[in-house]
């Protein structure tokens, strides 16, 4: 039985057009207002199971966010259905706010001038926990977090990655059967990144809790999930495994040559050579002619060393999101194009 | 040439930010006039509960005529957010912005400053007219020609002091870093020292006689008392007192010019 | 039902706590708002007093009434702007800025979230010397009040900040639809400050009988200082104080309801 069910799931809203610049147009603007309407989501449908971790992909605006607040019940949708731990979260039902939470990288529901500690008792009494447990649950996640005395500084003295740590713990202390992370790593360093990513991992397989999060860190998301949900213009372009996207996208590895001496000129035949630097050369080549390349290469240069890498995951998805592929999808996006989210 | 072109082009900008928050511009229009409404009925009570015809010289109609002029002084000389975006932006390094590009900030913000008060005087004059219109009753007529022609001198100098004095306190933030409680601490203060509270003739002995000889009066109480008063003035006396409005802009200017180069000097040797 | 009601009770304390702990940490802040509060009180007392050298009586308000009137007057919006007026504040701020995402996604009453968050203690002054000016008018006038009329007086300064409280929600409810870049505080300040003065005074007036029918039963601001304050002067004119709670219970259902309404209008409009 799985966790999240979507089907069909549309968002649409109003905004009002952003009127030309210029002293006559606002004058203008002061009696008229034109509206267009925003097809942000379009009847995207997936399921979850229990315990799975699944990234949301897409670039700015392609109705991530909108999607992740919809199933945590903050707006409402214009059409299509969402169940989520067996309720429909737009009801917004206290016993199914009892059993997710919401965490946002770029806001804090934290108190900023107080101890992350006294936050947490708030939301003791919020979530009604008793005691025991939210002794228990805070002992848990600041040794995974190693928080030590962190809880007991006012949050304002924290560094941007402590502070997400403590959103993380305050969102997890009534113990979320699903978590809905959005941009939780944004703007921290790549220690930071780290220590969250393998907290996260390792809390997932401990409480077998569902997530499913969004990233504009390829990282995160290679690190944590196996499957992606790539999503562009509000409507979902790729529902599967990251290696399948991968294979299907990627058509290409990069070798990475040290010669002993300088790269020779020629070695742009061997492929698309991606950059040069002194005796070092980055080519990228086809998927399957790996081998025979390297064969024509080492038959006529003597190298130091031979690195074959994937093409980064980042360069994938957006070579994903420029190919005419999608276009072919989704043809009729003129208007959602200028959707906006988050 | 180029130095008017440059000032034109944030003159306009400046236009063209106000008027996109319109349902603000004529609500905040009309909510300007609630407090006369209740001002009239206060002084009604007041004065239906005395024995007397005049209360510190004002009979029942020129009280009311009396605040109806101090709205008119607050429009021009009210600078609502100036020392708080001054003191904003020196504590944000917004203020590189200005020393480094060819721009004076205090020229800037007069200039911004204007646009914003000829908007907000192209739309509220409408219902200052109604309003005034309505009210015509508790003025004694209009004034001889000096007198009006001294009136507008004092409502513009009243713009350039209100300006200047929200300068003054913003540039504070050169040297303190939370301005925010000093400012609401003053302009509760101003709120009675400039008479938009009550006619400072309402202070009894030396200590009313004092407030009159206080700067704040320029921007609210003088301009007023000018229009209601005036004519009872020589001309020599209309001079004096508006050349005392004049010295009060000059010495104020000089005061947020030497401040502002200070500020600045402190700002790059400490803030940068 | 009773173990919900003293779990709100109990977070509302830890609530007030909370913010009293955070003043004190930025305690210079905090008494440099006490003192500007404490100012405006001063202000307001020195205005009246000098209307009093000229005259006996505001209205039928004799000197010593209008202290206790203005003692009132203080509790009354200490008390409103103390527990409410920057939860409101705040509301009409994440509206605006659609930052409301994490009181909606709490299980716990919205309304209840959104107007307790924080308490504003610098209103304390008001509190003291609205409290002192009401005793010294009753020690003046020596017309003590017994036992049970004081409580009415206490119910009915609670019925008053009910219906103010009831106005400024729906206020700030209504960011959702009016994008305004004029605070609310500010807005506030304009729309109370009929209720000021003593309501008869709008009754010597055509154009204020209109007024104070419009503001007495239609959106009744004038109800919540005036009844409370003419009770403790004259202590009868019952048919006003019950209306007062009357208003009391209308307003807080009317604006729980609009506030409902604006929250679901929030969540289909945002993206």
């Amino acid at each position: 039985m799985p966790v999240i069910e979507v089907d069909n799931l549309c968002k649409t809203y109003r905004v009002v057009q952003r009127s030309e610049e210029g002293l006559l147009a606002s004058f203008r603007g002061l009696f008229r207002r034109r509206y267009k309407s925003v097809q942000a989501v379009q009847r995207i449908s997936f399921e979850i199971e229990p315990g799975e971790m699944v990234a949301f992909l897409g670039p700015n605006g392609a109705g991530k966010t909108t999607t992740l607040k919809m199933l945590a019940g903050l707006i409402h949708p214009t059409s299509g259905s969402a169940q989520v731990l067996g309720f429909t979260p737009s009801e917004r039902s206290n016993e199914y706010r009892r059993r997710f939470a919401l965490v946002m990288g770029q806001k804090n529901q934290l108190w900023w001038d107080l101890p992350a500690r006294e936050s947490f008792r708030l939301h003791r009494e919020i979530y009604t926990i008793p005691t025991s447990q939210f002794e228990s649950v805070v002992g848990e996640l600041s040794d995974l977090l190693s928080l030590g005395d962190l809880v007991d500084q006012p949050v304002r003295e924290l560094s941007l990655g402590e502070r997400m740590k403590m959103e993380l713990v305050a969102a997890l202390l009534h113990s979320p059967r699903v978590l809905f992370l959005d941009e939780p790593t944004i703007g921290l360093d790549v220690v930071a990144q780290t220590q969250l990513r393998d907290f996260l991992r390792r809390y997932n397989r401990r409480h077998e809790v569902t997530v499913l999060l969004t990233s504009h860190y390829m990282k995160d998301v290679e690190s944590l999930c196996e499957r992606a949900i790539v999503i562009n213009h509000g409507k979902i372009v790729h529902d599967g495994s990251l290696a399948a996207i991968l294979n299907r996208f990627s058509q290409h590895k990069i070798l990475k040559l040290q010669f002993l001496e300088d790269a020779p000129e020629e070695v742009g035949r061997y492929g698309d050579l991606l950059e040069v630097r002194g005796p070092v050369a980055r080519l990228r080549v086809d998927r399957a002619e790996i081998a025979t390349t390297l064969a024509a290469i080492l038959d006529r240069h003597r190298l130091e060393d031979i690195t074959v890498e994937e093409v980064p995951m980042e360069e994938v998805i957006a070579e994903v999101f420029r190919s005419g592929e999608f276009q072919a999808v989704s043809p009729d996006e003129t208007v959602a194009s200028s959707a906006t989210s988050s | 040439m180029i130095v008017l072109r440059k000032y034109a082009t944030i003159f306009s900008i400046s236009l063209a930010e106000r008027l996109t928050y319109r349902t603000d511009f004529f609500l905040g229009t009309l909510i300007r006039f609630m407090p006369i409404v209740t001002t009239i009925f206060l002084w009604g009570a007041i004065f239906a509960g005395s024995d007397r015809t005049r209360i510190a010289g004002f009979t029942s109609d020129e009280i009311i005529a009396y605040y109806l002029l101090i709205m008119v002084s607050r429009a021009f000389s009210s600078m609502p957010g100036l020392a708080s975006g001054i003191a904003f932006d020196i504590r944000e390094g917004n203020i590189k912005k200005y020393l480094t590009q060819p721009i004076d900030m205090l020229g800037f913000l007069l200039t911004s400053r204007i646009a914003h008060k000829l908007v907000y005087y192209s739309i509220a004059s409408v219902p200052f007219a109604i309003v005034f219109f309505l009210c015509r009753e508790f003025f004694p007529g209009w004034p001889p020609p000096t007198v009006l022609a001294a009136y507008v001198i004092s409502l513009a100098l009243a713009f350039v002091i209100g300006f200047l004095f929200e300068a003054l306190l913003g540039v504070l933030g050169f040297w303190m870093l939370e301005i925010s409680s000093l400012l609401w601490v003053v302009n509760t203060l101003n709120y009675l020292l400039n008479g938009h509270m009550f006619p400072l003739d309402l202070v009894p002995g030396p200590l009313g006689v004092l407030i009159r000889l206080l700067p704040f009066q320029y921007m609210a109480y003088f301009p007023a008392m000018l229009f209601l008063r005036g004519a009872e003035m020589s001309t020599m006396e209309l001079a004096l007192a508006v050349g005392g409005e004049l010295l009060c802009a000059v010495a104020l200017w000089v005061a947020v010019r030497y401040l502002f180069a200070r500020g600045v000097r402190h700002y790059s040797a400490f803030g940068g | 039902m009773k173990e919900a009601g003293s779990r709100y009770v109990r977070l509302y304390l830890s609530l007030a706590r909370y913010c009293f702990v955070r003043e004190l940490s930025f305690r210079g802040n905090f008494l440099v708002r006490c003192a500007g509060q404490s100012l405006w009180l001063v202000l307001i007392l020195t205005f009246f007093q000098l209307i009093f050298l000229n005259t006996r009586r505001i209205g039928d308000w004799s000197h010593n009434d209008y202290l206790f009137f203005m003692g009132t007057s203080f509790l009354v919006n200490g008390t409103v702007s103390g527990l409410f007026l920057v939860n409101c504040t705040n509301l009409s701020e994440l509206i605006r800025t659609g930052d409301l995402d994490f009181a909606l996604t709490k299980p716990i009453d919205e309304q209840f979230l959104l107007s307790t968050q924080r308490v504003d203690w610098s209103n304390l002054p008001n509190l003291f010397v609205g409290g002192a000016l009401v005793l010294y008018a009753w020690q003046r006038s020596g017309n003590w009040p017994t036992i049970l009329q004081g409580i009415n007086y206490v119910l009915l300064l609670i019925a008053g900040v009910a219906v103010l409280y009831s106005l400024m929600l729906m206020m700030a409810s209504s960011s959702v639809w009016i994008v305004r870049n004029r605070s609310l505080h500010e807005m506030w300040f304009y729309v109370t400050q009929f209720a000021r003065y003593p309501a008869d005074i709008y009754l010597s007036h055509g154009g204020g009988r209109v007024l104070y029918f419009v503001l007495m039963y239609l959106l009744p601001v004038l109800l919540a200082i005036t009844t409370p304050a003419r009770y403790g002067v004259k202590m009868v004119e019952w048919p006003m104080v019950l209306y007062l709670f009357l208003a009391a219970g209308v307003s807080l259902a009317v604006s729980r309801w609009f506030f409902r309404f604006a929250l679901s209008a929030y969540r289909s409009a945002s993206s």
